[in-house]
């Protein structure tokens, strides 16, 4: 059993290109191709059916992290319209979000010092949150409309936003450990 | 329901046969070898019954080596063919064994070879061959209870072995005439013998708290799937600490300063150990040590104080516990059960605290010294083919981040950790310099953002890259990593076509502390790291900037540029150099600056001159 390599991640998972994935049938899914073709099942059979496998799993694997996660969903699907840009270097010329993002460093900085710290982070946690919601309400609607650049444009602003949460997770962890 | 069968014993059960499998936990203390019998996964025991192997082995140069508990009686009487805790040596190299120093009762040999090899009665011993000798050993065990040869074997590794340390194990293996189906992450193997047969679905923690190690994994089970979510632990922790803190109060109790006697330590220490076991199933127990002076010093610890005792060492797995759901993506009360690995798991405390943490009572009925390798069986039975329709199927992550050096000694993450293998991850990148032939790979391991903080894997260098200008060649760099977390990594030049590639085979990895004390510094110093990769890459600009300035002037400067316009820019190229070997990130940008400001007049004649002849002999209508 192998999966078709050409399929696009979407057809893999018999799946419409749509940027709302219930992500309980994607995980439904992919297990279930998982049990057909993970080289487990192969462990026993000759040397080029395992390759084939492990060939699948590797592929059905990118797939599922792909399509699992909608900042890497939405950059795909702006890749299968070959919009979208390949490389690395992300920038956003949106200057009053970029301010945004620094005010909220700021705040970070200060959380450490305050009276309640992780209420603070929470707090933090939420708006940034929200604000994660409001751009991928943006890439949708730039997406319906066919702007591909506005699109990129406000998965470009998730990537700023996904930083500053890994930040806020450190700085946590940091508070933590010193409670410990 | 399937029918029962009957044979008599001897008798084939043709055409049905079952294939033999066992699973194997090759442990750092003790060695455990499991099968699946009459559908029941259950370890198997030597003739006086014994289920536990110790992880020891004795050589000799008058017969073959002794393994187990006759090998451990020789320890005291000749440490230096005893060998033990052979484990912390699997994947090392020579210089990494420099770093256990004194912890080794037994002599390694000095070679040139990368390979440490122990010192013995029978001739010098790799760590792959001991370790072989001890699977040699289960596998006699389990084929003469079996009565036939195995097919296949399962091994458990800890789950933050990296390559180097899960291909010694498979070496080991192959060493010893077992034939792998696959080495299953130690937690996993432990949620599969609870798993399947109480047949939970939903998210399952896996808490291992081991002799010297601390493990904490966080899986999800689903229909007969298990997926590995995130992994983490705490590898400086273990058992033998809480024996240390019960060994410390008793000093203090008897009056004695910090010794330096390290009978009288190891002493101290059993009697810790024995205390601490008989806490568990009493509230006080009574303490009995021989002193140096021919004294002895009696006390008693009850569970209350013995608690005391330990309850910073718990809090700290728990605290563990609470970092790698966050990284699993999963709230606490999302886990449907937690699983008990290890015997220090048997302490009171521990499983009460761990229990209030996740809000559930941890599942111990399984004994915690067995439950990995009970797993291993399960899941060896259903690799050899004995259940065809099986739907248990394990997918696992890999533990460490993997990535290669870039300019500057920085590392650039090809594929993060806690990613489902098997994964394959391309990346990118080109060439630093015009016409560069070759570039270097260097392979890494690890989360932190320079290399020099990081696990060196390998490297190799791709040759034969045509001549091109910096930046035009294509080097796509690929990483793959297989279902037992093995790396392969190759590279391509796309425009030619040349390509090297290299299995990770350094018989040298890190050990679990490295690997704790790395994912520990990674949090703690995100804020140098980001730092040091700017001065850092300021520091790559600075030599790019010095080194295209150094070309242009051999090329044209002093046809270009008066003397004093040539001195000048000379002048601002040696402060770029002074800054760029200090630390001042911001003094370097600066200095980047002034040289290029210095050496504006000279940019725009070079560029004229360089229009002038591009244009020499060519008409003016071939550039509309």
């Amino acid at each position: 059993m192998a999966i078709d390599l050409a399929k696009n991640y979407f057809e893999l998972f018999s799946l419409p290109v749509d940027f709302d994935i219930d992500p309980a049938e994607l995980g439904e899914r992919y297990r279930a191709l998982q049990q057909d073709v993970h080289p487990d099942r192969f462990a026993a059979a000759d040397a080029r059916a395992q390759r084939i496998s492990v060939q699948s799993t590797t592929h059905l694997n990118e797939a599922y992290e792909t399509l699992k996660d909608p900042l890497r969903r939405g950059f795909y699907m702006l890749k299968l319209r070959g919009a979208g840009s390949d490389t690395h270097e992300y920038t956003t010329s949106d200057g009053a979000f970029l301010m945004q993002q620094l005010e909220h460093r700021e705040a970070l900085e200060e959380i450490p010092r305050k009276d309640d710290p992780f209420e603070a982070l929470d707090a933090l946690r939420d708006t940034i949150d929200a604000e994660e919601r409001e751009q991928m309400a943006a890439f949708r609607r730039a997406w319906d409309a066919g702007d591909y650049e506005a699109a990129n444009d406000a998965l470009t602003k998730v990537m700023f936003i996904r930083r500053l949460q890994r930040q806020i997770d450190e700085t946590e962890e940091r508070l933590e450990d010193e409670l410990d | 329901m399937a029918l029962l069968q009957i044979s008599e014993p001897g008798m084939s059960t043709a055409p049905h046969q079952r294939r033999l499998a066992a699973g194997i936990d090759l442990g750092t203390t003790n060695s455990l070898v499991a099968s699946v019998r009459s559908g029941v996964a259950e370890t198997l025991p030597d003739e006086q019954g014994r289920h536990l192997l110790p992880s020891v082995v004795y050589y000799r140069n008058d017969g073959p080596p002794l393994v187990g508990y006759e090998a451990l009686q020789k320890a005291d009487e000749d440490p230096h063919n005893t060998i033990a805790s052979i484990k912390r040596l699997m994947g090392r190299s020579a210089a990494d064994l420099k770093t256990l120093g004194g912890q080794l009762s037994y002599r390694i040999a000095d070679t040139d070879s990368n390979v440490p090899r122990i010192v013995t009665a029978a001739g010098e011993k790799t760590a792959v061959e001991v370790s072989a000798d001890i699977l040699a050993a289960l596998k006699r065990r389990a084929e003469e209870t079996l009565g036939g040869e195995l097919e296949g074997v399962v091994i458990t590794v800890p789950a933050y072995f990296d390559d180097a340390q899960r291909q010694a194990t498979k070496d080991a293996a192959k060493l010893a005439g077992l034939n792998v189906l696959r080495l299953l992450n130690e937690p996993t193997a432990a949620a599969v013998a609870y798993g399947l047969e109480s047949g939970d679905e939903g998210v399952i923690a896996v808490y291992d708290l081991g002799g010297g190690t601390f493990d904490i994994s966080i899986l999800r089970l689903h229909k007969g799937v298990f997926e590995v979510l995130a992994t983490g632990g705490d590898s400086a922790l273990g058992g033998d600490d809480l024996d240390h803190a019960v060994a410390e109060w008793m000093l203090a109790q008897a009056g004695i300063e910090q010794s330096d006697d390290p009978q009288l330590m190891r002493r101290f220490l059993t009697a810790a150990r024995k205390a601490k076991e008989a806490l568990t199933d009493s509230p006080a127990t009574t303490i009995e040590v021989e002193l140096p002076d021919g004294g002895q010093w009696r006390g008693e610890l009850t569970r209350e104080r013995f608690d005391e005792l330990v309850r910073p060492l718990v809090k700290k797995t728990v605290g563990a516990c609470r970092r790698v759901l966050r990284d699993a993506g999963v709230k606490k009360d999302e886990v449907r059960e937690v699983v008990m690995v290890g015997g220090s798991t048997r302490v009171p405390l521990v499983r009460e605290m761990v229990g209030e943490f996740f809000g559930r009572e941890p599942l111990v009925s399984i004994d915690p010294d067995k439950v990995v390798a009970v797993g291993a069986a399960i899941q060896a039975d259903v690799l050899v083919g004995n259940k065809p329709d099986g739907e248990l199927l394990l997918l696992d992550v890999i533990p460490l981040s993997l990535g290669i050096e870039t300019m500057g000694g920085l590392v650039e993450k090809i594929i993060p950790r806690n990613t489902t293998i098997p994964v394959a991850r391309a990346q990118e990148f080109t060439t630093y310099k015009d016409g560069q032939t070759a570039m270097a790979i260097h392979v890494v391991q690890g989360e932190r953002e320079l290399v020099s903080d990081n696990r060196s894997l390998a490297r190799f260098e791709l040759r034969g890259i045509p001549p091109m200008v910096a930046g035009a060649a294509r080097i796509l760099v690929t990483f793959q990593v297989d279902a037992d977390g093995l790396l392969n990594v190759s590279a391509r030049e796309e425009t030619s076509g040349v390509e090297a590639s290299i299995t990770i085979k350094p018989s040298y990895g890190l050990s679990d502390e490295e690997i704790e004390s790395m994912l520990r510094e990674s949090m703690e110093h995100a804020r140098e790291d980001m730092e040091a990769r700017m001065l850092r890459e300021q520091q790559v600009e600075a030599d790019r900037v010095v080194e295209a300035l150094d070309a242009a002037l051999a090329k044209d400067g002093d046809e270009l540029l008066s003397a004093d316009e040539k001195a000048r820019i000379l002048e601002a190229r040696e402060k770029l150099i002074e800054t760029r070997n200090g630390s001042d990130t911001a003094a370097i940008k600066d200095a980047i600056k002034q040289v290029e400001k210095a050496a504006e007049i000279y940019v725009e004649r070079r560029m004229n001159a360089n229009i002038r002849q591009a244009m020499a002999g060519h008409n003016v209508e071939e550039f509309e």
